[in-house]
């Protein structure tokens, strides 16, 4: 007992606990198991099987470590078949209570996923990954809340297990726990790309805000959220409320609204920083290439598209849907599918397919200059930008063209940057977070493999972007996209390919994959990879009145008159132009 | 163990498993089935457990069956009283009392002949059974009727408890049998049944 007594007093608490064995929060006593299957626990007697759960936190004292485990399971036994067959006489209450436990009695299957160790008393107690087992009949006991807020870290500013500065942000609680946080560490989330994924209606779109919030407050990395459905910027849509308050809402300072639909964008009130416009003369087959899935370009339409883009350079596209172009240069069609060498009815099949870009009004000469600079002067001057799509939002093809188009220039300038700065840390530009939502449409295997969001994702940090991926099909994603995702946030699935997708290349994964199939239909999530020290499931932390007050937004008379201010100095300001 | 304990008779025959004694007490106070009584070994004592109390006839006793239809309850009460042999009362050896420590196992040396035989206070009883290491020993004690003895055994160790840890006394003996026969259910019912309710 004595070689234990040290400053980390809880943990000699538990220690105490365990050695003289006390018992209540003891649950059983390990009897079997592996390292690589998990451990079997026999409940003790008084211990209902009722009053348990998967998802639950259990600590294991043995010898001079303390293991930290996760049930992923639960289920009954008995010490003989034959009380199972030919039940004792239960309607006995002397009976009842002689075999209900002893004869017949519980286990749980406990993941063991880390364990708490120290070289000496002098030094730290510190988590490290899990090498062995405890031994038969240590003592099972369910985790206190100090001890899940030790191993996750405590909310704010603090350093991570190899010293590093880290941002611990509170994104929920245990299922059964009160008052505890559970924490990510948010430097380690935006450092290689993340996801969360869920069924509609789960609350990705709830989480994937709240996350975003925290990297924003925290200054961990800059943002830029293709905002399909507008709920990021201003005031999104829920079941519960009438609306809920957007980023720019909460940080009116740090945001700026870009929108495709000016029109749209007003009308919600969400008064848009900028209107973002696409040139066509910009518009590259490799904008385009990205969407033959969506808008059913064939192999050889494809190949025309490269073929026009050489032979017309910047405008190929531009010209090729212009039929007064056309009959002017060629004298119609056939013609110019003479020259360029591809058969006619391809190059017809071809515009009858991109003429759809005529009906996009964001692709015009018409704009308040380069898009793609103006984002990336925000994003330069640190400043988190939301890309409205208004109504493009319910138009699958419009929205991957903006983001593809976007992200493809905004991408290469990183890799500029990053490589300019010849690894001088100072240098190199934030971290780029890049959020998606329906991002299967971009990661699917038949595009990822030649599509910038696949680029990314492979790449890792090398460039400092990296993707928050919001996805409600993670089967859809090319497995080795989903093997670079470094922390996976997942609520309920109901697809068995889904929850499959989600633990690719995950160890242990069978047990965790009871415990995700066991969530709730809403604000539960299974919490798995790099920014937090083990699986954990949590209880979503609530997007909320008093989340908003957290972040720092006061009152609702206040705000119109601070998001006022702001917009003006976003406008007589000049952020640092790049280069 | 204190010498005001009723002597209930002296050692007639003796072995390593049981001794038997002679008893003249009347009918009324001799030691029940499944009761505890001491007897003095060496420098120790030895526990064993009551589970056979035999009552032979004698030539008197068929001579007046033989000789009267009719008997007084007087004379029956007499005759009961004053017999020519003793009640021979055999128990099961299940522990020993040696240099202070009371060791649940057979005995290493079985009492002399002619030794006297005592019962046992509550408190006795307490010390001698428990833990359950004696409930072994009963069960694979071939010549007695082991699930009743082990039951009686119990019902006379629990009324030996003090009254409000009557009941809980016999839950742990039966949890402590659960774990013993969970291998032969049946017999573990046998006795769980001749435990239960709240007479004992
Ligand atoms: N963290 C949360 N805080 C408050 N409400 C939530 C939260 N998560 C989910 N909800 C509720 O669930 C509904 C669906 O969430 P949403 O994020 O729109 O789901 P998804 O994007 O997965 O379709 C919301 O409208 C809201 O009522
Ligand atoms: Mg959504």
């Amino acid at each position: 007992m004595n070689d234990f007594l040290d400053n980390d007093s809880f943990l000699e608490d538990l220690r105490a606990d365990v050695v003289a064995a006390d018992q209540s929060r003891r649950l059983g006593v390990v009897v079997a198991g592996s390292l690589s299957r998990g451990l079997e626990v026999r409940l003790d007697r008084d211990q209902r099987l009722e009053d348990l759960a998967v998802g639950r936190y259990v600590t294991i004292a043995a010898g001079d470590r303390i293991f930290f485990g996760m049930i992923t399971d639960v289920s009954l036994d008995s010490t003989n078949p034959a009380f199972e067959k030919t039940p004792p006489d239960f309607s006995n209450e002397f009976f009842r209570q002689v075999h209900m436990g002893t004869s017949t009695f519980g286990r749980i299957h406990v993941s063991p996923m880390l364990v708490l160790h120290r070289e000496s008393e002098a030094d730290d107690w510190n988590a490290q990954p899990v090498k062995t087992i405890p031994g038969h009949y240590s003592s099972v006991c369910t985790a206190t809340a100090e001890e899940v807020g030790y191993v996750f870290g405590r909310e704010g500013e603090g350093r991570d297990a190899d010293g590093r500065r880290a941002h611990y942000f509170h994104i929920g609680e245990p299922l059964d726990m009160e008052n505890v946080k559970i924490t990510l560490n948010l430097d380690r989330f935006v450092e290689r790309s993340s996801a969360v994924f869920g069924k509609s209606g789960t609350g990705k779109t709830f989480l994937s805000r709240l996350l975003l919030a925290g990297i924003i407050q925290n200054k961990v990395a800059v943002n830029l959220v293709f905002d399909m459905h507008n709920e990021y910027g201003w005031e999104g849509t829920a079941e519960h409320a009438p609306s809920v308050k957007g980023l720019k809402q909460l940080f009116p300072g740090e945001v700026t609204i870009f929108t495709l639909d000016d029109e749209s964008s007003r009308r919600r009130e969400s008064r848009p920083d900028y209107t973002v416009t696409i040139s066509p003369q910009d518009i590259e087959p490799e904008d385009v290439q990205m969407l033959a899935g969506i808008i059913g370009l064939t192999e050889p339409q494809v190949g025309a598209m490269y073929a026009l883009a050489r032979r017309f350079g910047k405008g190929w596209l531009q010209k090729f849907l212009d039929d007064d172009f056309i009959d002017a240069e060629w004298d119609g069609l056939k013609g110019m599918a003479e020259e360029l060498g591809q058969p006619q009815q391809t190059l017809a099949a071809l515009r009858r397919r991109l003429d759809r870009f005529r009906r996009y009004d964001f692709i015009t000469d018409k704009g308040e200059g380069n898009s793609v600079e103006r984002i990336l002067e925000m994003l330069q001057a640190n400043r988190h930008v939301v890309l409205e799509f208004g109504r493009y939002g319910s138009d699958l093809g419009a929205y991957l063209l903006v983001a593809n188009y976007l992200t493809r220039r905004i991408h290469e300038r990183y890799v500029h940057l990053t490589e300019r700065a010849f690894g001088e840390k100072s240098a190199e530009p934030t971290n780029l977070v890049i959020t998606i939502e329906e991002a299967h449409k971009f990661l699917e295997p038949a595009v990822a493999s030649h599509t910038i969001f696949g680029t990314i994702a492979r790449e890792l940090r090398k460039y400092h972007v990296t993707l928050l991926i919001v996805d409600q099909r993670p089967s859809g994603i090319d497995p080795e996209v989903m093997s670079q995702v470094g922390t996976r946030v997942t609520l309920a699935l109901d697809s068995e390919e889904d929850i499959r997708a989600v633990f690719m290349g995950v160890s242990g994964a069978s047990e965790l994959r009871q415990v995700l199939a066991r969530l709730d239909s809403r604000e539960q999530a299974l919490v798995l990879g790099h920014a937090v020290p083990m699986p954990v499931v949590v209880r979503t932390r609530r997007y909320d009145q008093n989340f908003w007050a957290e972040m720092g937004w006061n009152d609702r008379a206040a705000l119109p008159e601070r998001g006022r201010q702001s917009s003006a100095e976003l406008r007589g300001e000049r952020p640092r132009r790049l280069e | 163990m204190n010498d005001t304990s009723p002597l209930f008779g002296r050692t007639l025959r003796t072995g390593t498993l049981t001794f038997t004694f002679g008893s003249t007490l009347p009918h009324s106070r001799q030691p029940a089935f499944g009761e505890l009584v001491r007897v003095p070994a060496g420098a120790g004592q030895v526990y064993g457990v009551v589970y056979d109390v035999l009552t032979q006839d004698d030539p008197f006793v068929r001579q007046v069956i033989a000789a009267s239809d009719q008997l007084e309850a007087e004379k029956i009460a007499d005759m009961r009283e004053r017999r020519q042999s003793p009640v021979e009362i055999t128990a099961l050896a299940v522990a020993y009392r040696e240099g202070g420590h009371v060791y649940q196992r057979i005995p290493p040396r079985p009492p002399a002949t002619l030794e006297p035989v005592y019962g046992c206070d509550d408190e006795e009883v307490r010390e001698v059974l428990q833990g359950w290491d004696s409930f072994r020993t009963i069960l694979n004690h071939a010549q007695c009727p082991a699930e009743e003895l082990l039951a009686a055994c119990i019902r006379h160790a629990a009324r030996c408890q003090p009254a409000e840890r009557r009941r809980q006394f016999l839950v742990e003996a039966g949890r402590e049998l659960t774990r013993q026969l969970s291998a032969d259910p049946l017999r573990l019912d046998a006795i769980l049944r001749r435990l239960g309710g709240d007479q004992f």
